[in-house]
């Protein structure tokens, strides 16, 4: 997986929960179950995006290699 | 000769401002690829202990653990978002104490905690990997900064509580 995957994985993930939570919070009520469920999707996504970014970022560091 | 050629042409100075707008760039670049996706990713992990009760459970299994620093079991959410990143970990100790569930002083004491053991597996694939350490201390270098994480929750709580807060 590359670093522009993980980019896209992780910014996914943001902006699922981000919406949710916001429309949630000030537009209308949505159902727990719903939230939760974009919570778990958006979990997984950034967990994933946030390790291959690191793990691409800390390759870019090591210039002994 | 290459030192003529140096002498020559003298390395060219950046402006202060343009180096300093170079490093807001460059911080900015960092907090919204890095920090704030940690954060959000501390955030949803409380979200989702909360929402499906699993946070109740964690906090019966590790409050006996966690009691040894003056934290309740609940604690155990800050410490395993940590494990994925340390703004996440901070981020769920700020939620919790926001929540009630952790108090000024118990927030304060994760905080050490989650800088030094945060990020665990990718420093260990970033570092110790990278390094190529003998495999035979791999063990104990991931060891390492969770018995300094230990050592730290310790000497917070002596702090604290010399401090006079609870």
């Amino acid at each position: 997986m590359t670093r522009r995957t993980g980019l896209y994985l992780q910014n996914i993930g943001m902006t699922i929960i981000v919406t949710v939570m916001l429309l949630d919070h000030y537009v209308f009520a949505l159902s727990e179950n719903y939230i939760l469920t974009c919570a778990i999707i958006s979990f997984v996504l950034m967990a994933i995006g946030i390790r291959v970014i690191a793990k691409y970022d800390g390759k870019k560091k090591n210039i002994w290699k | 000769m290459s030192t003529e050629a140096n002498s020559a042409t003298p390395a060219k100075k950046t402006p202060i401002v343009e180096s300093f707008l170079k490093g807001c760039a460059r911080g900015f670049n960092v907090g919204i690829q890095n920090i704030v996706p940690a954060m959000i990713l501390g955030y949803t992990l409380v979200y989702i202990l909360v929402a499906t009760k699993l946070m109740d459970i964690l906090g019966v299994v590790f409050a006996p653990l966690l009691g040894l620093f003056g934290l309740p079991g609940e604690a155990f959410a800050v410490f395993v978002s940590a494990f994925f990143a340390k703004a996440a970990g901070c981020a769920a100790a700020a939620t919790m104490y926001a929540d009630g569930t952790l108090t000024l002083g118990q927030a304060s004491m994760v905080f050490p905690a989650c800088i030094l053991m945060g990020t665990l597996i990718g420093h260990y694939a970033r570092i110790v990997l990278v390094a190529n350490a003998n495999k035979k201390w791999h063990p104990l270098l991931l060891c390492i900064p969770v018995l300094d994480a230990i050592i730290s929750m310790l000497i917070m709580r002596v702090i604290l509580a010399a401090m006079g807060i609870d």
